[in-house]
C-alpha cells in the first residue's frame, strides 16, 4: 500500500507576525518554519500505519521552494520513505491541488493523508479539490484512522456531532488530532534520512490569476478595562451595553 | 455577468442565522450591481423555505444530493452541477460548514472555479470583485484584487455583523423546485454520536473557555453551570484536552477549533499565541486569571485578577439575578 502525505511548509506558531511600511507583502524572512502542525500529525499517523503493518510506503509531497528541504529531510528522518518536491511558489489552493492530482495520477496512491488545514492561509480546502480531482472518498476533519485490511475505519466531526465511518480505499483524508501524536526524529532516523531521495519536479503551472496582491496586519485594539474582583456588577452592566445577542 | 447562486443553510425549515446575514449581503450586492443576477439553492432538506420580502428572487432551488444527514464525499453532484451551468452561475457564496467545505471543493475542482474561504470582507467595482481574506488564523489580512474570474466564496460563521430579524421584517414564502439525483455510496456510517442540546461551539454567541488553571477535570463543574447560565458552549485549551480533562472537539486555537462568538469568557487560560490564533475573532473578549503578567491580559476587553474559583460562582449568581 502506498500512502503519500502532502505537507505545507508554514511560520512558527509562536511568529509574530509583521510587516514593513515599504512592502505589500508580509515579513516573511526573519520567521522560523515548520511542517504544518496538522500535516504533521498526518504524518506520525501514516508512519505509525507503516510500522504496524507489513508494504506500506509513505511518501512525501510537497509544492515549494528549494528552501523547504531541511524541513522535508526531518519527515524522511521520522520515517518516511523518500519524498516529491514540485518546485515553485504555492499562488493558490487550486493551483497545489493540481500538482498534488497530476503526480498522484501517475504514481497511484492508495491514501493521501493532508492535514485538516494549512495554519497560513487556512483555507482547508486542498483535500477536498484533490478528492474530487481523482474521484476519491473523501473526509475532513479526521480524528481517528485505522486501516482495517483494505478499508478503513474513520472517526469524523461533522456539522451535527462524530460520526465513525467505514471508507474504501482509495480516499484523501483531512487530519487533525487526536489522530496521531506528534514525534520527533532519532538519531538513527536522521542518519538514514541523508541517503533517502527527494525527488524535485517542475511545477506544471506557475499562472494562477487568482492571487493575493497584498497583505496587511490585523490589529485589533481590545478594550483593555479592568474590572476589580469586588465589583463585577460592573461587568455584567458593561456586557449588556456592548453586546446585543439573538 | 454577475449571477450569484447564494447556498443557504436552513434548521428545521428556518434559515440559521449565517444564512440569513449571508443572503441579505448577497441581495445588497445584486441591487447595487445592475444586470446581477441572484439564485437561491439549498441541499438541505426543506419543506418549506420563507425569505426578506426584499430579497429579488421568487424560488429556490433544492437539491437531493445524499439520502442521509451528512454529505457523503462520494456523492454524486450531477444536478447541482448541470443547474449552475444552465444558470450560468459565475460566483458561489455559501457559509461554512463541514458540509459545505466537502461540497464546494468538489465542485470547484469540477467547474473549474477557484475557491476562496475565511472572507473578511467582499467590494464589488464595475463587475471586479475585490476579496479581502483573513489569513494566519486572523493575524493578517490579505487583498485579492479585482477578478471577474468565476469563483466559489465560503464565508465564514458570522461574516456580517448584521443578522436579519425576520420576524420584525415582511417576509415572503417562496417555491421551492426539487432537483434529485441518485448515488451509491462506498463509505458507510456505522455510528453517529449526535451532540444533543449542548450548544455547538462554532455556532454559539457565548462560549466560556476553561484551561489548565482549573486544575482538573473534577473541577468543571462550575464553567458548565456558568456556561449554561449564560445559553454559552464550552471550550479548553489544548493541554486540558491533551490530558482528557474534557473532550477533544472542545479545543480551541491554532490547532483547533477557531471561534468567532460575540462573547468569550476565558477562565484560567493563559493565552498562549496559539491558543489566541482561534479566538482572536470574537467580538467581546473576557479574561478571568490571578496573573496579572498571563499573555491574556494584553488582549482582553475586560479583565478580572483574581482567583477563577471565587469569581466564577459569583459571576454565575450575578447573571442569575440579571
Ligand atoms: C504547535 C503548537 C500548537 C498549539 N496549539 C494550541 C491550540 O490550538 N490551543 C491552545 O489552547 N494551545 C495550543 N498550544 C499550547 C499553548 O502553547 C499553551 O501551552 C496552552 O495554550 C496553555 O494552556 P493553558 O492556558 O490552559 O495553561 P497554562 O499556560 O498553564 O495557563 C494556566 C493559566 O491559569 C491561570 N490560573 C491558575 N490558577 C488560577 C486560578 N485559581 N484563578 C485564575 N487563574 C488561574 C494561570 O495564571 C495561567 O495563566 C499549542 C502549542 C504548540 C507548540
Ligand atoms: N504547498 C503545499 N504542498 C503540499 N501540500 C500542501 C501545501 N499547502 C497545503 N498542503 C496540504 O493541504 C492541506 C490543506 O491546506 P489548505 O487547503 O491550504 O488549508 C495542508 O494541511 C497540507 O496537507
Amino acid at each position: 500500500m502506498k500512502i503519500l502525505v502532502c505537507i505545507s511548509i508554514v511560520p512558527d506558531t509562536t511568529s509574530k507576525i509583521t510587516k514593513e511600511d515599504s512592502n505589500n507583502f508580509l515579513t516573511k524572512n526573519d520567521l522560523t518554519f515548520i511542517v504544518g502542525p496538522y500535516d504533521d500529525y498526518a504524518l506520525s499517523r501514516a508512519i505509525e500505519i507503516k510500522e504496524s503493518n507489513d508494504n506500506v510506503e509513505v511518501a512525501v509531497f510537497h509544492v515549494g521552494l528549494e528552501t523547504s528541504e531541511p524541513l522535508i529531510r526531518k519527515c524522511l528522518a521520522l520515517g518516511a520513505d523518500y519524498a516529491f518536491r514540485i518546485n515553485g511558489e504555492p499562488k493558490s489552493s487550486l493551483q497545489i491541488a493540481n500538482e498534488i492530482c497530476h503526480y498522484a495520477k501517475e504514481n497511484n496512491f492508495d491514501l493521501i493523508l493532508m492535514g485538516k488545514e494549512a495554519i497560513d492561509y487556512n483555507s482547508g480546502m486542498i483535500h477536498g479539490l484533490v478528492a474530487a480531482g481523482l474521484n476519491y472518498n473523501h473526509f475532513s476533519p479526521v480524528m481517528k484512522l485505522e486501516l482495517i485490511e483494505d478499508e478503513l475505519e474513520l472517526q469524523i466531526e461533522t456539522d451535527l456531532g462524530k460520526s465513525t465511518i467505514h471508507c474504501k480505499l482509495p480516499a484523501v483524508l483531512g487530519c487533525q488530532e487526536p489522530i496521531a501524536e506528534w514525534k520527533i526524529p532519532s538519531m538513527r532516523g536522521i542518519m538514514t534520512a541523508r541517503t533517502k531521495e527527494i525527488k524535485v519536479f517542475e511545477m506544471k503551472s506557475k499562472e494562477s490569476n487568482f492571487e493575493i496582491n497584498s497583505e496587511s496586519v490585523n490589529e485589533t485594539n481590545r478594550k483593555q478595562i479592568q474590572i476589580p474582583k469586588e465589583n463585577l456588577d460592573l461587568l455584567i452592566q458593561a456586557l449588556k451595553k456592548d453586546i446585543q445577542f439573538n | 455577468m454577475i449571477n450569484i447562486a447564494v447556498f443557504l443553510d436552513f434548521k428545521h425549515d428556518n434559515l440559521t442565522n449565517n444564512s440569513k446575514s449571508l443572503l441579505s449581503f448577497a441581495n445588497k450586492l445584486v441591487e447595487n450591481n445592475a444586470g446581477a443576477q441572484l439564485y437561491l439553492c439549498t441541499v438541505q432538506n426543506i419543506n418549506k423555505c420563507y425569505v426578506p420580502a426584499t430579497v429579488k428572487t421568487e424560488s429556490i432551488t433544492r437539491f437531493t444530493i445524499d439520502n442521509n444527514v451528512h454529505f457523503s464525499s462520494n456523492a454524486s453532484l450531477d444536478n447541482v452541477l448541470s443547474h449552475l451551468i444552465d444558470t450560468k452561475i459565475t460566483h458561489i457564496f455559501c457559509t461554512k460548514s463541514t458540509t459545505n467545505d466537502l461540497i464546494f471543493a468538489k465542485l470547484s475542482m469540477i467547474l473549474n472555479f477557484n475557491i476562496i474561504t475565511n472572507i473578511k470582507s467582499l467590494e464589488v467595482e464595475n463587475g471586479l470583485f475585490h476579496f479581502y481574506k483573513s489569513i494566519f488564523s486572523g493575524k493578517a489580512i490579505a487583498k485579492m484584487n479585482g477578478t471577474n474570474e468565476p469563483c466559489i466564496a465560503i464565508f465564514p460563521k458570522g461574516f456580517t455583523g448584521d443578522v436579519l430579524s425576520m420576524d420584525s421584517l415582511d417576509t415572503k414564502e417562496i417555491k421551492i423546485d426539487h432537483i434529485s439525483s441518485t448515488y451509491d455510496s462506498s463509505s458507510i456510517i456505522v455510528e453517529d454520536s449526535l451532540i444533543q442540546n449542548e450548544i455547538q461551539l462554532s455556532e454559539a454567541e457565548i462560549v466560556v473557555g476553561a484551561g489548565r488553571g482549573l486544575k482538573g477535570p473534577e473541577n468543571w463543574g462550575i464553567i458548565e453551570n456558568f456556561a449554561k447560565k449564560l445559553k454559552a458552549a464550552t471550550a479548553c485549551s489544548k493541554p486540558v484536552s491533551d490530558l482528557n480533562w474534557r473532550p477533544h472537539h472542545e479545543h480551541v486555537g491554532q490547532t483547533g477549533i477557531k471561534i468567532n462568538p460575540k462573547l468569550y469568557i476565558a477562565c484560567g487560560i493563559s493565552g498562549a499565541i496559539q491558543h489566541l490564533a482561534g479566538v482572536n475573532g470574537s467580538g467581546t473578549i473576557v479574561v478571568i486569571n490571578n496573573d496579572a503578567e498571563a499573555p491574556f491580559v494584553k488582549h482582553a476587553d475586560y479583565i478580572i485578577l483574581g482567583d477563577l474559583f471565587e469569581i466564577v460562582p459569583e459571576l454565575t449568581k450575578l447573571f442569575d439575578e440579571a
